[in-house]
């Protein structure tokens, strides 16, 4: 028993590699089960394509449970399809209906360049990450990990910022193609822990100097980006972000 | 095959501390002189490459994900195991030490067990260190919580997503050396194989994901850190990419499989919903509390949960282990509920699936509490199922979830081929037969933190190997097999995509050597693989080229690895004659209870490869125990 | 190992001058060079408001706080300067943010995004630059006398009959019009500008930024409407000549 069965047109982005042009190909598929997720219907796809004789289309795909942040489609204009708190693997094809034309597109941004299809390179973020988004410590040698008690509100607040998948799809949601929610979740993340105290005025420069050095855009406060977190990463944490960044200037 | 399990002599409390004394040192400034490779970016790859960087070892570091903190460690909810006794309740290195060893059903080298909960205390403080957001109590003191039915509260955790958070913590680690300019990090990057010179692991060939670049790798050792082989069975639920091929083609260069048939069933995933189906969703085991588990008492009863009465239901856990019900292990709770739908009493779509019943705690403790304590795991079920826990039954069915068997390794980590080093689910050492809740994780770090930074140094200060280059003829030989074997896939130019070919592995692996295994099944199994593997470089269909990004020709790779992985898989769990922790042989049970045999079995049983079309030759490594004694696991 | 352990840290420029520059010019500080010069220059509005809305006390006080403002001069050039300063930089800050927006997405989507924003906050740039067009008009009308009727003698005492030229002009329906169209424009800009401004200079609050983002749609709005009350009065006769 496989549920309702539906026909759908797809519009998916092709192109061949990074250099190339791209281009919207348009395909029917069949047979799609409403019980399916977003990329087993992209796997339908991609059988009924190869079958005739075509390449299948790429896409990144990891863990399939939402948490490795590796799907990465724009779906109807929306990065992971809208629906709250949903990655891309996680989304299911009930919420369409037979007949439906569906357009999937892969991130867009100066940053994230296209390699294939649907894969961009998000490279940039381990890049900003490498900037700073750690504490500076190694391995051996640390305290007692109760020596330290951290308070369960700042704790909690580090958590919630310490969700993030880095997937992209605030960057790829944004109007402005920006990373803030993505860099000011990992400052956050560090910021509220003591332990990530000492480094947090130079992380903030340097991960924002970094996040500009690979072309992302700047935060215009649209709230795009919370829309279509998956981990529902608050815009609080770029406000935290901007107000580290002031104070960095005078004490940095 | 030489199979020196160097174990240190002494007292189980002494030997790793003596060891450590023991192990030869480099010197600061020669360390930089040595590379080391490292593939996979997991809990233990990316902790190993951290902190070997961190002791001046030059290190290239390799995944196959657009990213190091993609790993598939990223996906473990539950939390992770340490004695550190916070929590007052008797814990201690030796309990956890030897709660492990009986949870793997003495099927684990206690020498290893015992020096992982030694050093599972460091790992937390050393997470903690870098930021790691573990739970806490008001007091502002690190939470802890019972885990996967064990005695004491040993398990820390990030709400539901600690392997998460454990991960990200090794990841920025990794990041911070990629920055000092101390590991060069290579994403989307697959390892090939192994390349072996006078013996010793000395490089790898990697394929660039991206342009197709078959590339050679030079380094004085090679640490691989590639996880487990649970996509053997096509549906678990690992990340699509797990894949077999690292640790394949390193056996097939010469290095001991060890008991591949150790495979971890975990009982509560979302069934299977149709013949798409991609991979398995696993809801966490802590739904087990305050869930009922039933199916209808009659076979072939398709009436809507709510319209089965009382006493037409079978509370099959409850009625067949009272003191347990329905937290009774992995294993048993696995094998129930397969059973039960063997019978025709399944339950859902295609007739694989239990009922697990949350009636009658929202009518004891009210919707407000289960909301509390399972709201997101219900909002999940919901996400994915589109049916409502709170209303209707959730449905749960067994899911291949973690794989014991590895590559074999010594005391220090290394296989019987000098110079490789394997770690985390990628060796076989720590969990035996069967794996405990939270303990993945403490391994994984365990093996990268605190052991391999240690353990290395010893092989590379007396190996005294010469250097060698990409330029050396093992290279350039290995660096053309791997294109031929593209070459090949690309120009069969069969009907069938390489999907279709791992989509039917999967099923014969899931139905003759899953839950349940005989010998009549695993014979049969043992014919369909070899014919698979036939149609396959037959049949199959791989489109496009070796020189761009090429979904198909990946996968194409994993697949022809694991159609030769299976069959050792099977043949291993054919030749171990007796039923232990995940490995469940119908032929010896006890009740519904694997049986033992400690007089023939007490032992890992390790493959040597011999070549395409030879029958691989099963040594043994003895398992003795002397610190903890064997007994009979019961759940009566 | 010392090496490995030295992380490479990027410098942010030797000098403080230097390095407020490079911030400034950064894509988070020239949104907070934005944020202060908006915040200026809408404390501007409130300001001039509070003189405009003397227009209803009659003509003797509305000219008299004109005559007051004019015989004032280290505040009228302060806030001449000001805004000298202010608006070229706010506009300057802009055209930098824009740009590397505009950057920052090669490519655009092929289906048309939806999205929860509001028109208001994704039209910054618009509202901003028909503000500053009607900015110059409003200086053409009321500061160089050159558009709009101008009353043609001067009060008893001498001085410039500023009430008069703002009777005289808002009784054109177009010039009201164009005034009425321009508040509620500069409104949309100031109700996303102001919750936006407390965002970049990152004074957030878990009460306060839920009520702050309300309260900026409140502001904004009811500046324009307190602005525009003052044409909509004189062209039904409440303010008269």
């Amino acid at each position: 028993m496989s549920g309702k069965l539906m026909k759908l047109t797809i519009h998916v982005w092709r192109q061949a590699n990074k250099g190339a042009e791209g281009a919207m190909k348009s395909y029917v598929v069949e047979n799609v089960s409403e019980h399916m997720s977003f990329l087993e219907m992209m796997d339908t796809l991609n059988e009924q394509i190869q079958a005739k004789g075509e390449e299948p289309v790429a896409f990144d795909h990891d863990c399939r449970e939402g948490i490795c942040g590796m799907c990465s489609m724009v779906i109807n204009g929306i990065p992971h399809g809208g629906h709250r708190g949903v990655t891309t693997c996680q989304l299911h094809m009930r919420h369409f209906k037979d007949g439906d034309e569906i357009y999937v597109e892969p991130w867009r941004a100066q940053a994230f360049p296209v390699l294939r299809d649907l894969v961009v390179d998000r490279s940039a973020f381990d890049r900003i990450i490498a900037k700073g988004g750690y504490v500076s410590v190694n391995t051996g040698g640390a305290p007692d990990a109760n020596a330290l008690p951290i308070p369960k509100k700042e704790a909690d607040l580090a958590m919630d910022a310490a969700q993030c998948i880095g997937c992209g799809a605030c960057v790829a949601a944004c109007k402005n193609a920006s990373a803030m929610l993505f860099v000011a979740a990992k400052a956050s993340h560090l910021g509220h822990l003591p332990q990530g105290q000492p480094e947090q005025l130079d992380r903030v420069k340097n991960m924002a100097m970094q996040m500009d050095a690979e072309g992302f855009g700047n935060c215009s406060n649209l709230s795009q980006c919370e829309a279509v977190c998956p981990k529902e990463i608050p815009v609080r944490v770029i406000a935290e972000f901007n107000r580290d960044l002031i104070k960095a200037q005078f004490k940095g | 095959m030489k199979l020196n399990s160097a174990i240190p002599e002494g007292a189980i409390e002494d030997k790793w501390r003596k060891h450590k004394l023991a192990l030869p040192l480099i010197n600061p400034a020669n360390k930089r002189k040595y590379k080391i490779i490292v593939v996979g970016t997991g809990l233990a790859g990316a902790s190993a490459a951290a902190s070997l960087s961190e002791l001046g070892y030059q290190i290239d570091a390799f995944c196959f994900q657009d990213s190091p903190r993609r790993a598939h460690s990223i996906a473990a909810q539950g939390g992770i195991n340490a004695a550190k006794n916070y929590q007052n309740d008797g814990d201690s290195i030796r309990r956890l030490a030897y709660d492990t060893v009986k949870g793997g059903d003495f099927r684990a080298r206690e020498a290893n067990v015992y020096r992982l909960a030694e050093v599972s205390v460091n790992i937390i403080d050393q997470c903690v260190a870098q930021g790691v957001p573990f739970a806490r109590e008001y007091g502002g003191h690190l939470s802890n919580r019972s885990f996967g039915g064990a005695q004491v509260s040993r398990t820390f955790y990030a709400r539901g997503q600690t392997g998460q958070q454990l991960l990200i913590g090794a990841y920025q680690a990794l990041e911070k050396q990629v920055n000092a300019g101390a590991v060069k990090m290579h994403t989307r990057h697959e390892m090939m194989e192994l390349v072996v010179v006078d013996g010793h692991a000395r490089g790898i060939i990697t394929r660039d994901m991206v342009n197709g670049k078959v590339e050679a790798w030079a380094a004085d050792a090679v640490v691989l850190a590639t996880g487990g082989y649970g996509n053997v069975f096509y549906l678990s639920t690992n990340a699509k990419g797990c894949n077999v091929t690292a640790n394949w083609r390193a056996a097939r260069k010469g290095a001991g499989f060890a008991n591949p048939c150790y495979t971890q069933i975990h009982p509560t995933c979302i069934p299977q919903a149709g013949d798409y189906q991609s991979k398995l969703t696993l809801m966490s085991e802590s739904l087990r509390n305050d869930g009922r588990v039933w199916v209808p008492k009659k076979a072939g009863d398709t009436r809507s949960p709510d319209q089965v009465p009382e006493d037409e239901r079978d509370y099959y856990l409850e009625r067949k282990y009272p003191s347990f019900g329905n937290l009774a292990p992995r294993d048993i709770a696995s094998r129930a509920a397969k059973q039960v739908c063997d019978e025709g009493r399944g339950v859902g779509p295609g007739g694989r699936g239990v009922f697990l019943d949350f009636a009658d705690s929202i009518k004891r403790l009210g919707k407000k509490v289960i909301s509390e304590r399972y709201g997101n795991l219900f909002d999940m079920y919901t996400t994915i199922t589109g049916e409502d826990p709170y209303s209707v039954p959730m449905r749960i069915y067994p899911a291949v979830h973690y794989t014991m068997g590895g590559l074999w390794v010594d005391y220090n980590l290394m296989s019987n081929l000098p110079g490789l080093h394997v770690l985390g689910e990628a060796n076989f050492s720590d969990h035996g037969a069967n794996r405990l809740g939270a303990s993945a994780l403490m391994q994984g770090l365990a093996d990268g933190y605190f052991v391999i930074p240690y353990t290395i140094g010893a092989y590379l200060a007396t190996a005294k190997q010469p250097k060698v280059t990409t330029d050396h003829p093992e290279f350039k030989k290995a660096v053309a097999d791997v294109n031929a074997r593209q070459a090949k896939f690309l120009s069969i130019k069969g009907k069938r995509t390489v999907d279709s070919f791992h989509r039917q592995l999967g099923q014969l692996m899931w139905n003759k050597c899953g839950m349940a295994r005989n010998e009549k099944g695993l014979k049969e199994l043992l014919q369909e693989i070899p014919a698979l593997r036939e149609e396959f470089w037959r049949n199959v269909n791989v489109p496009g080229s070796a020189e761009s990004l090429n979904v198909a020709l990946e996968q194409a790779g994993r697949v022809a690895d694991f159609l030769e992985f299976g069959e050792l898989l099977a043949l291993d769990a054919l030749e171990r004659n007796e039923s232990c922790g995940g490995h469940y042989r119908e032929e010896w049970d006890d009740e519904g209870e694997a049986k033992r045999d400690d007089s023939k079995f007490m032992h890992a049983a390790v493959w040597e490869w011999k070549g395409e079309g030879q029958k691989p030759e099963r040594h043994v490594e003895p398992l003795v125990f002397e610190a903890f004694k064997p007994s009979v696991r019961s759940y009566k | 190992m010392a090496e490995a352990l030295e992380l490479k840290r990027e410098s942010t420029g030797d000098t403080l001058i230097g390095s407020l520059m490079k911030f400034a010019t950064s894509s988070v500080g020239s949104k907070v060079v934005m944020a202060l010069t908006g915040l200026g220059l809408w404390l501007f509005v409130i300001a001039h408001l509070a003189g405009n809305l003397t227009a209803f006390a009659g003509k003797e006080t509305f000219n008299h706080y004109a005559e007051a403002l004019k015989g004032n001069p280290p505040l009228l050039w302060g806030v001449r300067i000001a805004l000298i300063l202010g608006f070229p930089i706010h506009i300057l800050a802009a055209i930098n943010t824009s740009m590397r927006n505009r950057a920052a997405r090669p490519v655009a989507y092929a289906f048309e995004p939806r999205t929860e924003a509001t028109a208001a906050s994704k039209s910054m740039i618009l509202t901003g630059l028909l503000v500053l067009a009607y900015f110059a008009f409003h200086l053409a009308h009321f500061t160089w006398h050159i558009t709009g009727p101008q009353p043609t003698t001067l009060l008893p005492n001498g001085s410039y009959d500023a009430y008069s030229m703002l009777v005289m002009g808002f009784q054109q329906p177009i010039i009201s019009l164009t005034y009425i169209v321009a508040q509620v424009l500069l409104a949309a800009h100031l109700s996303h500008g102001i919750y936006s401004l407390f965002q970049h200079l990152g004074l957030w609050g878990a009460k306060w930024t839920p009520f702050l983002k309300n309260a900026s749609l409140a502001i904004g709005y009811g500046l324009c409407a307190a602005f525009a009350s003052i044409p909509l009065a004189v062209m039904l006769g409440f303010i008269k000549p």
